[in-house]
């Protein structure tokens, strides 16, 4: 590592914090949702307190110690580093330690959105793990609520594809998902929400098959679709991506951005 | 650090960094509502999305890591750590394979702490097993991967199996061929005297800086090819034999999906065999994209070109077998 480009300690100490303190904002305004699973919070949150904390003691201590060099007060604290078979100079840390400001200033910069649809006609696969689901049991479905069951995508497509007992039949239920245009798509676009399991890295989208109109939005619009399952003719041996089908009743675009992911 | 170079610390304390880092953290402020608006580049914006999203999931793990490595650092002595472990380093290897299933973490925690354990005198062929082994056969990954997989239990055995042979194998072969220079880099790092929080918070902060920077060099280039190359170029060349599995090794390496997530992806992959899937879950957590930035900077550039590559033949030879075995 070049000497030149080594990082300061107050530099060090600034960039954890800032970067704790990043970790921190992204908990409390959920937006931490559009990049990881729910469950991340408290690991999250825990991470980001440890930054702010390593942060500020590197901070105190960078500005402590030059008095202390001053003082000659050699006994406390001797450090000897290499790095790359190059030795520093008290106060320098790894260069490389910069690029860390990089999703800070990415967050700060562009303020990333969740994944849309542009990342879902990229990022579909050919099949889905819906088929390992075949002739699984389902639980019953979940409380009405005003004579409806709010299903998730995923839910939704395992039970219409794969339910043995068809607990969709003559159902009404109401889907939440974005508006995904595709060539593939009868009515224009597809009902989509990712998937993930861990983080956006490794999101999936689940495709919900509109018939019937559903009227004309642009990409990434969240709606609220109310309607009836539709049956897929499934092909035993279909090489394509099976996506279950709702009959469209009523549309509703959503005021508010939910949850983004599965 | 302050030996013979004393006197130049008071000149070169301060520098600009400081003042670096301000100027960064106010121009981004500042310049957001010129970039949010024009940020209408939808592939850009879905590289930030998966940059920061890669970034934001390794941190609580790449936390985790460092401060166990400061741990190390703080509270034992050189070498204490060897009087555990066997002397003869041939068996030390399995015995650091096994230690993995302790440490709950994915791949980017076990690269400093592997670094900090050949720091502190650990043979490197041990720590390098414990590396591979760490991240792939803990029980949070193993549980993920009976979660994954629902109906066939045989495939987070085989996982089990085959990350832990792979990584004995790796320890064994670093035994006969690996020269010690190769990692000189995590050998001489640091050693530090000092108050025990003192040792704790450099060796952490020194360690984070360090992986964490090169885990951001590993996620922004996973991002890009996320977004360059879409999945569905490399899933349409599915199949069977020898296709399925180097597919799948390459999208491991690729993907770079953290080792707690990867068996849900492979699991959604269906059109590729159960054993080229096993492959993806084997290679994954030993070789990808973040973790040869990762390597190369905690080892060197040389021990990470020599060290990827064999990881993943090795890898890959080890699950074909174990899943022709098994599944």
């Amino acid at each position: 590592m070049n000497h030149r480009f080594s990082i300061s300690d107050d530099a060090q100490g600034g960039l954890l914090t800032a970067l704790g303190a990043m970790g921190v904002r992204l908990v409390l305004s959920r937006q931490y949702l559009r990049f990881v699973r729910p469950g991340m919070k408290l690991p999250l949150l825990g991470a980001s307190v440890l930054l702010v904390v390593l942060g500020v003691t590197t901070l105190i201590r960078a500005w402590r110690v030059p008095r202390m060099v001053e003082h000659d007060v050699h006994a406390a604290e001797h450090t000897v580093e290499t790095d790359g078979g190059h030795s520093h100079a008290e106060g320098k840390g790894p260069g490389v330690g910069w690029l860390l400001a990089l999703p800070l200033a990415v967050l700060l910069l562009v303020e990333p959105t969740s994944l849309g649809a542009y990342a879902a006609n990229r990022q579909a696969v050919k099949t889905t793990r819906l088929s390992q689901s075949a002739g699984v049991v389902f639980d019953p479905l979940p409380a009405k609520e005003g004579g409806r069951v709010t299903l998730s995508l995923t839910d939704f497509s395992e039970r219409g594809l794969y339910d043995s007992r068809e607990s969709l039949k003559g159902q009404p239920v109401r889907l939440v998902g974005f508006v995904n245009h595709d060539k593939a798509a009868p009515g224009g676009f597809f009902l989509t929400r990712f998937k993930i399991s861990c983080c956006a890295a490794d999101a999936y989208p689940v495709q919900v098959v509109l018939v019937g109109d559903a009227g004309q939005w642009p990409d990434d619009t969240w709606l609220t679709i109310d309607g009836v399952w539709k049956p897929t003719e499934v092909q035993p041996d279909a090489k394509d991506l099976l996506r279950a089908q709702i009959t469209v009743q009523k549309v509703a675009k959503m005021t508010t951005t939910p949850d983004p992911y599965e | 650090m302050r030996t013979a170079e004393a006197p130049t610390v008071a000149r070169e304390r301060g520098g600009y960094g400081f003042s670096i880092l301000a100027f960064i953290l106010v121009a981004s402020v500042l310049l957001r509502p010129v970039f949010a608006g024009s940020l209408d580049n939808k592939a850009l914006r879905t590289w930030s999305t998966i940059f920061v999203a890669i970034s934001v999931q390794s941190l609580p793990f790449l936390a985790l890591g460092v401060a166990l490595s400061g741990m190390i650092a703080a509270l034992l002595s050189d070498n204490s750590l060897n009087r555990a472990i066997p002397k003869n380093p041939a068996l030390a290897v399995p015995f650091a394979g096994v230690c993995g299933i302790a440490l709950p973490g994915c791949e980017c925690g076990s690269v400093p702490i592997a670094g900090r354990l050949m720091g502190n005198g650990v043979h490197p062929a041990v720590a390098l097993t414990f590396l591979l082994a760490a991240p792939a056969v803990n029980p949070v990954v193993m549980v993920s991967t009976a979660v994954a997989f629902p109906n066939n239990h045989h495939v987070w055995m085989a996982r089990f199996i085959g990350s832990m042979i792979m990584s004995i194998v790796m320890g064994w072969l670093w035994l006969a061929f690996g020269k010690t220079e190769m990692v000189e880099r995590a050998l001489k790092k640091v050693t530090q005297t000092g108050t025990r929080w003192e040792r704790f918070r450099a060796a952490s902060v020194h360690d984070l800086l360090h992986a964490g920077g090169y885990l951001i060099v590993g996620a922004a280039v996973a991002a890009a090819l996320q977004v360059l190359v879409p999945r569905r170029v490399l899933t349409t060349v599915a199949g069977h034999g020898l296709t399925a599995v180097i597919t799948m090794a390459t999208l491991a390496v690729l993907l770079s999906i953290c080792s707690e997530a990867d068996a849900f992806v492979a699991s959604t992959l269906t059109q590729f065999s159960l054993t080229s899937r096993l492959v993806f879950m084997v290679v994954g957590p030993g070789v990808d994209l973040k973790l040869i930035a990762m390597q190369s900077g905690v080892f060197g550039r040389k021990f990470a070109m020599w060290f990827a590559p064999l990881t993943l033949v090795v890898a890959v030879g080890v699950a074909v077998i174990v899943g022709t075995v098994m599944l």
